[in-house]
């Protein structure tokens, strides 16, 4: 009969985490090394899905999947969110749900100033956070890239991106169609960060705003012709490759 | 439920799993977050070694994007490439339908222990005490597994 070399995974997952049930006979000093193991594999992990981030996106999932359960109530929806904070998060993602969006700041007077453009911003994820991307700054295939937008006063917009090779993708809203409708108040992200793909050159996310709600296709057919009516207002950043 | 301490505490393990099955980082990523919104979907952590219960609805996620999405995952055993060819051990998570439910809840127990025994290479006394079954009962449920295996391979 062949000998294991060592107990199954499983097992030592349990002994790690200190659930091993205490009638299994495990050789604790034969698993140092893979108890090791797991531990820094448990911190190489937390660095590359950080803890914070994971969980926003799976109160988000969890809410789309509670939207989709016929008969569920918005307090049972709650309710299975035990933590005040992802009650309150979940508040807000609720609230959000038309348009898909997390907004992460508060409603804050200081962000309503009339007159002031709406911009976009790119962040690029190094380690465990994210950092600024200025207008030309250098990327590279693999990245991870995450928009957000500040719409002040515009209320309708849609985000998109060309790459070197003239290819057009929209960002936002997520499929053709309406003109998202913008969140007014502090800075809005956009719900899944994207890694950038090979295209060579360059990537040049637009933001475009109406006080007027518009058709994304109309908008992408402006673009192309190199003209955009006047009720239009773009903001953009480039970012090299 | 604090769905972050749960990922903090959890999470790796699931990843891990989910990356030794699907040996894909995108995938595994993607099944690792399936798993949390299953459980939570279904208000069914339970209190006791939740350990045991998450590594067994990650393996059955990842079972179904390996059958859903047909990779070949499983080549070199028969009984596992049965399992991940016919089997949706997800597909009565949500259902209201009890005799769905208690359905998709036998296919599920059988399809973890399929992997636990031929992939993870736990011993039917491990199976067994993993899955609260007699080893007599983890012992036909694998010769069944078997038995579909061999008339699958014959068709």
């Amino acid at each position: 009969m062949e000998v294991r070399k060592s107990p199954p995974q499983l097992l030592i997952e349990k002994l790690h985490l200190g659930e091993l049930d205490p009638h299994t006979s495990v050789n604790t000093q034969a698993c140092q090394n893979e108890l090791e193991t797991l531990s820094s594999s448990n911190e190489q992990i937390w660095a590359e899905y950080p803890p914070d981030m994971v969980a926003l996106q799976i109160a988000q999932r969890l809410r789309k999947r509670r939207l989709s359960i016929p008969g569920a109530s918005l307090l049972e929806r709650l309710n299975s969110l035990r933590s005040p904070k992802w009650q309150w998060a979940a508040i807000v993602l609720l609230v959000c749900a038309p348009v898909g969006l997390l907004v992460l700041n508060r409603p804050n007077e200081t962000d309503r100033i009339k007159g002031l453009s709406p911009f976009l911003t790119i962040y690029r994820k190094v380690g465990n956070s994210f950092e600024r991307m200025s207008s030309n700054s250098k990327v590279a295939e693999h990245d991870i890239i995450q928009i957000s937008y500040v719409a002040h006063d515009a209320r309708f917009g849609a985000i998109f991106s060309v790459d070197g090779n003239g290819k057009l993708t929209l960002h936002y809203p997520e499929r053709p169609g309406p003109a998202a409708k913008l969140i007014t108040s502090g800075e809005v992200i956009l719900p899944d960060a994207f890694e950038l793909d090979s295209s060579p050159q360059f990537e040049r996310f637009v933001f475009v705003t109406s006080p007027d709600s518009f058709e994304t296709q109309s908008l992408i057919e402006h673009f192309q012709q190199g003209s955009l009516p006047k009720q239009y207002m773009s903001s953009s950043v480039l970012l090299k490759k | 439920m604090d769905i972050e301490a749960h990922y903090r505490r959890y999470g790796p393990m699931v990843l891990r799993r989910c990356r030794a099955l699907l040996k894909n980082e995108s995938k595994a990523a993607e099944a690792m977050q399936e798993t949390f919104v299953k459980i939570l979907s279904a208000k069914s952590l339970k209190d006791q070694a939740p350990s045991s219960f998450l590594y067994r609805v990650a393996t059955n996620v990842c079972l179904n994007i390996i059958r859903s999405e047909r990779l070949a995952i499983f080549q070199n055993s028969p009984e596992l490439s049965e399992i991940a060819r016919t089997i949706d051990p997800t597909s009565g998570w949500l259902s209201r339908n009890i005799i769905t439910q208690m359905f998709s809840r036998q296919k599920e127990l059988n399809a973890y222990i399929a992997v636990l025994f031929y992939l993870d290479e736990m011993t039917l006394e491990e199976v067994s005490q993993e899955t609260g079954l007699s080893v007599s009962g983890v012992r036909k449920r694998l010769k069944q597994i078997q038995l579909r295996a061999t008339r699958y391979k014959e068709i």
